[in-house]
């Protein structure tokens, strides 16, 4: 059996080809041209069903035998030479022949350059407007993805990483390369595999469908983009315009190195012009004005929308430069902010709403903090004031009623978070890539608490850098404006659910530092709830401070303890017995200060095996008690 | 739609001191001041609108800087620069600026404040009322605690961070009490005796003004050696000009026993001008518009 003799079906590459080729309603008679027609399996199925001439082009010799035995016209013809290619095309095709469509089934990866024999369809093609039906693997699918983050990089006899590719196609390059070849795209049928023949070794812990490094990976996959279980790209292109695009697609920019800093994202519904005033003032206050500033207006009526767009015309023209209004219409209050932010484009994207206030160094420290720690989220800390309304003439005006409160925390603590959100939103950014290139998104099903959501799935993976600087007032607002108020508990607390339901459903990533902490918590609730009783010197096993630091200071503490504990201290004469009966010099006490932690756990260990300590333990317990 | 009504108050002057300020910071501040300028005279609230520093900096390097920002295509019809060579404070600053020139609306503001495109509108609407003889804008993100009225705005006194002065009310009261007063408490005086000469103090919720204040971290209010040594100095000495030589000596009193070096050199210079007859005139004896409580001047909505 030749490897790339495949059989027809109707769940695989050639059976969505064909299905595509039906939505044209091909004219009876008409010609089928295949390039790269390998054995033609499609052959026998497109003359049967539509009445079209198949013609197949290949420099496969075996191929081409295996269709001529069938009674198909089958041709060499080398896609390397298009000059020559389109010859022979015109050659074999009788004049005034009318074309059905054009097919290329897993061909183009095997070219040096695609882009022109693209052209040569195109050619062919552009004057009747024929279809080009196309399909090529998936070089981004799940298993691929997941063997590399292990190093493997496997290439087989063929498949999706067939020995003799010379294109790799992610979705977003094969669309990039038909576009540039002057083709657009009319329908897609992609073949999906669960798993592909990538899946191996199964075992691999990137691999087993139950092992929770697969489960994290395969998700974070889906997240990005919906094509991780795509085999094959199988599209439908209509002749398009020509493009003068020189080579195959690359990234020709690595990083956008003037992209700004960041976007801030406010949403606003435009009913509290007044606050929205205040909060741009923050912002064209600020000590860093490297940020651009997206209003999404949602569910603006015309009035409202033609009031925020006077409070943009009333900026000055460097600040109203960098600020746009988006409108979105319908959906809930994640809608703004999702529109928000995929319109971004600093390399940071940070919501506000239409009422919150921000300190001058509000953007000057989120910068500082992505110096020191770039791709995680940033954050600093919010301070939260009582605030209300009072009518005054004709208008609305805010007024603080109580005195700053820090009720979040200065440091981002993710298992703390797990419980709640202790993050107002606009007091932390995240890295764009997490919405442009991840596929995050504020959760549209849920009516509150959607900031939360979003913060626990992103900051186990990006991890979160605090700063315990100031930077955000949160106001509180008393005169019941303020989604607590709008939304009842139980829809809090249903949306509360639904986020653990999500979160606890997937694998979760712990930062560097949580088995200490968790570890602590669990003993701390185990001693709280009475199950275990633990003596000083099994702590200092149990309790261990990892951090180097901590750890040494805990150890001298402990070691300063024991020297001169009642128990120590009292068979002092009794060692000293022992060492005249040994002949054993005096010894000098160690220095404390100069010992490292292999000396100090070194001296703690003799202690608390000696056979001095071991004779006081009735005491030590008595004392206990 | 019903019109505005707005009153037509002719031409401003926008006084600030300077003191060893950040460039892009003062730049950042014309460019606020200068778009609410823009908006007051497309209203017709002003007519014409000019900028002064004066700096008591030990040098005049920020001179290049202010000159830089006037220009044709500016709001403010002029930016002036002037360059005091010595540390007058924020009263005798202020009051020298004043001796430059005239207008008939003066703002005194700090130069940190970035105001809102519509602060100057909003602070000039309250004097359709010719009994009002300040306007204060609301600071922000921390907005000053002390109680207003909510339907008249009438309040204790105006911070001269961000504050709109008629020229005749200025004149009538020959200015800040420099002699008494160096960095703080200028404006609680200067605002008491705009009240004893029978006009309102009125705060102007809706004309915000940047300040650019920070909270320490936790939370906490951190206040420099200046703020520190001269509020301490001024509390006293505000209490015995207004006729509470009682209050005085008890905060003096408290500041000796506090061991705190700062307080206790605030109440040896204090005790220094009382031996030396240095003390303000008194004023207000019968407590008609001073307020000290909760070491206050105004009862405050809530404490900080």
């Amino acid at each position: 059996m030749e490897i790339y003799d495949n059989s027809f079906s109707d769940g695989n590459v050639y059976g969505h080809i064909a299905s595509l080729f039906a939505r044209f309603e091909p004219a009876e008679g008409s010609y089928f041209l295949d390039f790269g027609c390998g054995f033609g399996r499609l052959a026998e199925v497109v003359e049967s069903r539509h009445g079209v001439k198949y013609v197949g082009f290949d420099i496969n010799q075996p191929g081409l035998d295996s269709l001529r035995a069938r009674g198909f016209a089958a041709y060499y013809a080398d896609l390397g030479d298009v000059d020559a290619a389109l010859e022979l095309v015109r050659s074999v095709l009788p004049e005034g022949a009318a074309i059905a469509a054009l097919c290329t089934i897993d061909t183009l990866e095997h070219l040096p350059d695609p882009l022109a024999a693209l052209r040569l369809y195109a050619r062919l093609g552009r004057q009747q407007s024929v279809p080009l039906l196309v399909s090529v693997p998936n070089v981004a699918h799940t298993d691929i993805g997941a063997k590399l983050t292990v190093g493997r990089f496997d290439y087989t006899e063929a498949g999706l990483l067939d020995h003799t590719h010379m294109q790799y196609f992610t979705s977003d390059r094969f669309t990039s390369l038909m576009k540039d070849g002057g083709w657009h795209e009319v329908h897609r049928q992609d073949v999906s595999l669960l798993r592909s023949d990538q899946h191996f070794p199964a075992q691999l812990p990137v691999l087993a469908p139950k092992a929770p490094l697969a489960g994290l990976l395969a998700g974070l996959r889906l997240q990005a983009d919906p094509y991780g279980y795509v085999n094959q790209f199988v599209r439908a292109y209509l002749p398009g315009p020509e493009t003068s695009k020189a080579h195959v697609p690359f990234v020709e920019s690595r990083e956008n190195g003037q992209s700004r800093f960041l976007s801030v994202v406010i949403r606003t519904v435009g009913r509290r012009i007044e606050t929205l005033r205040e909060s741009l003032l923050c912002l064209s206050a600020q000590t860093s004005q490297d940020f651009e500033v997206i209003i999404a207006g949602h569910n603006l009526d015309v009035e409202r929308q033609i009031a925020v767009e006077q409070l943009i015309d009333e900026l000055q023209a460097g600040v109203r430069e960098r600020v746009r209004l988006i409108t979105i219409d319908g959906g809930g209050r994640s809608a703004p902010l999702n529109a928000g932010f995929m319109a971004a484009e600093g390399r940071y994207v940070v919501a506000f709403d239409d009422d919150d206030l921000v300190f001058g160094n509000w953007v000057e420290t989120f910068k500082n903090l992505e110096e020191g720690n770039p791709g995680q989220l940033l954050r600093a800390t919010a301070a939260a004031q009582d605030w209300d309304r009072i009518r005054r003439g004709g208008s609305t005006v805010s007024r603080s009623i109580s005195g700053m409160r820090m009720l979040y925390p200065d440091r981002f603590e993710l298992i703390a978070h797990l419980v709640e959100n202790r993050t107002p939103l606009h007091s932390i950014a995240f890295p764009r890539v997490l919405f442009s290139d991840l596929g995050y998104r504020f959760d549209p099903g849920l009516s509150t608490a959607e900031d939360w959501d979003l913060i626990i799935r992103v900051a186990p993976l990006s991890g979160v850098a605090s700063s315990t600087a100031v930077t955000a007032l949160y106001r509180l607002w008393k005169c019941g404006d303020n989604s607590a108020s709008a939304h009842d508990q139980f829809e809090w607390q249903s949306n509360y659910f639904k986020t653990l339901k999500k979160i606890n459903a997937t694998p979760l990533l712990l930062p560097a530092g949580a088995v200490v902490k968790l570890r602590q918590m669990y003993l701390t609730l185990e001693r709280l709830q009475g199950t275990v009783e633990l003596d000083v010197d099994s702590a200092i096993l149990v309790d261990q401070q990892v951090e180097d630091v901590a750890r040494l200071e805990q150890l001298r503490v402990r070691y300063h303890e024991l020297i001169n504990s009642f128990s120590w201290q009292m068979t002092g004469p009794l060692r000293q017995i022992l060492r005249v009966l040994r002949r054993q010099p005096r010894p000098q006490n160690p220095k404390i200060w100069m010992m490292n932690e292999q000396d100090l756990e070194f001296h703690i260990r003799q202690i608390l095996s000696s056979s001095s300590w071991r004779l006081t333990r009735i005491l030590r317990s008595l004392r206990r008690k | 739609m019903v019109a505005d009504l707005l009153p037509r108050l002719g031409r401003l002057r926008v006084h600030s001191i300077l003191y060893g300020n950040e460039p892009h910071r003062i730049i950042q501040a014309v460019a606020h001041l200068e778009r609410a300028a823009h908006i007051a005279l497309q209203r017709g609230v002003f007519d014409k609108i000019e900028l002064a520093y004066g700096d008591c900096s030990p040098n005049d390097d920020l001179r290049e800087t202010v000159l830089a920002q006037a220009g044709e295509a500016s709001s403010l019809a002029a930016v002036e620069y002037h360059f005091f060579d010595e540390n007058l404070g924020s009263a005798h600053g202020h009051n020298r600026l004043l001796d430059v020139a005239s207008s008939e609306f003066v703002i005194i503001m700090n130069p940190d404040i970035m105001m809102a495109p519509n602060a100057i509108v909003e602070l000039a609407r309250v004097f359709s009322d010719q009994r009002v003889g300040m306007a204060e804008a609301k600071q922000l993100p921390i907005e000053h605690p002390k109680h207003y009225d909510p339907a008249t705005g009438d309040t204790s006194w105006a911070a001269t961070a961000c504050t709109l002065i008629p020229r005749e009310v200025i004149n009538k009261l020959e200015g800040f009490d420099h002699r008494t007063f160096f960095l703080y408490c200028d404006d609680v005086d200067f605002s008491w005796r705009v009240k004893l000469a029978g006009y309102r103090v009125v705060y102007c919720p809706a004309a915000a003004a940047f300040h650019d204040k920070r909270l320490g971290d936790g939370g906490e209010w951190s206040i420099g050696w200046a703020e520190k040594y001269y509020s301490a100095e001024a509390a006293m000495l505000l209490a015995y000009k207004y006729s509470r030589q009682d209050l005085a000596e008890e905060i003096h009193a408290y500041f000796k026993k506090s061991g705190d070096e700062v307080w206790l050199k605030a109440a040896d210079e204090y005790a220094r001008r009382k031996s030396a007859g240095e003390l303000p005139v008194q004023l207000d004896a019968a407590h008609k518009v001073a307020v000290f409580t909760n070491n206050a001047y105004a009862n405050h909505r809530f404490a900080m």
